[in-house]
């Protein structure tokens, strides 16, 4: 086995291992891989240092952070949340078209043309635009709130401005009920 | 029981319901973690903590869409390594991987310049490798995420990920296997 061929069998034992800290016991378990270990003291090395290294460096990553880290991400992350809570309405394209064609059907009973329609066809067409009307105004207005209160998050009673309650979607509330 | 005894999925859940104590415990978990993966990405101190407090808020976020099946760490390094990207810095990257000075307490001097050794290796290797090699290297080596997590978060294929991951493993053995103050290079 060339020192190549030891690199790889053991990038595929560790694949198995899955656990670094266990990796030098199953290379020496591992018939081939403990014969070139013997007679190999370059490969002995690196495998040593490959091992210690990589474990060094995940605990070094493993690490707690320092206090003021941390606070510095909180008070992030408060600042964050609370800026979004006060932002102003978002004025989103299709606020304004809803409300021009919302106006535009409230206006149609007092058009010619309605009033030329209710001639041809009866009451029948008051009825359908006055449900329309309620049907599209209902939804504008489900859609104006659902978009605008998705932006903001809750509030603590002591109004820190942190707080993350369950998922919401419009009115409503997908989690836990708060206590 | 206090935040800090707690596993990342109990926290998680917590902080779902409105602990924010619970996430400033998961903060302080990985901050490392994730300030290592800044590394990458941005050369000045100042930079990486500004990068580091958007992924932590990003999580934040994102929280209640986190379905808790995988490890929180692979999720959050996730975040990382696309909003880092995004950021368009993945060539930045040019100092020490690792501050030897912030070692555990108990490493040995032995240890240290080991570690010395190992986050210059790391970086040596690191330069023959393509941005997105280097980036999966450095999730697998530093922060120990399977080769399955690295798919997930970097989006790549499991053969794609692991082709990266070997060749970035290869240069490193070589590189150490070259390095002096261990022995290296003689034969």
């Amino acid at each position: 086995m060339t020192c190549r061929d030891f690199d790889s069998r053991l990038f595929d034992l560790e694949e198995r291992v899955a656990d670094t800290a266990r990796l030098r016991g199953a290379a020496a378990a591992d018939p081939d891989i403990a014969a070139h270990l013997a007679e190999c003291p370059a490969c002995r090395r690196r495998l040593e240092l490959y091992c210690r290294s990589r474990l060094l460096l995940v605990a070094w990553s493993a690490l707690a952070a320092d206090p003021a880290e941390v606070a510095g991400v909180m008070e992030r992350i408060r600042r964050e949340t609370a800026l979004e809570e006060h932002r102003p309405l978002v004025l989103r394209a299709w606020i304004p078209v809803g409300l021009i064609l919302i106006v535009g059907l409230a206006a149609l009973p007092f058009s010619s043309v309605f009033s030329y329609l209710k001639q041809a066809m009866g009451d029948i067409v008051s009825v359908t635009v006055s449900l329309a009307l309620g049907f599209a105004l209902t939804a504008y207005i489900f859609l104006v709130v659902a978009s605008q209160r998705g932006r903001a998050g809750d509030k603590d009673a002591g109004g820190s401005g942190v707080r993350m309650g369950p998922l919401r979607i419009g009115p409503w509330r997908i989690g836990p009920r708060r206590v | 029981m206090s935040p800090g005894d707690e596993n990342d999925g109990a926290l998680v859940d917590r902080a779902k319901s409105g602990a924010v104590e619970a996430f400033s415990e998961l903060v302080s978990r990985h901050y490392r973690a994730v300030a290592g993966f800044a590394r990458r990405f941005f050369r000045r101190t100042e930079d990486r903590e500004d990068f580091v407090q958007e992924v932590f808020l990003r999580a934040y976020k994102s929280l209640p869409g986190y379905s808790g099946r995988g490890r929180f760490i692979s999720w959050l390094l996730a975040i990382a390594y696309h909003l880092g990207i995004r950021s368009g810095r993945a060539a930045v990257q040019q100092e020490a991987l690792l501050p030897v000075t912030e070692l555990p307490a108990d490493t040995s001097p032995e240890d240290e310049a080991l570690a010395a050794v190992a986050a210059e290796a790391v970086r040596d290797a690191m330069k023959e490798l393509t941005p997105p090699q280097a980036a999966c290297l450095e999730l697998y080596f530093f922060h120990s995420l399977s080769y399955e997590e690295v798919a997930a978060g970097t989006g790549y294929t499991l053969n794609t990920v692991r082709s990266h991951i070997r060749r970035g493993k290869q240069r490193l053995m070589d590189v150490l296997g070259e390095d002096p103050r261990f022995g290296g290079g003689e034969a």
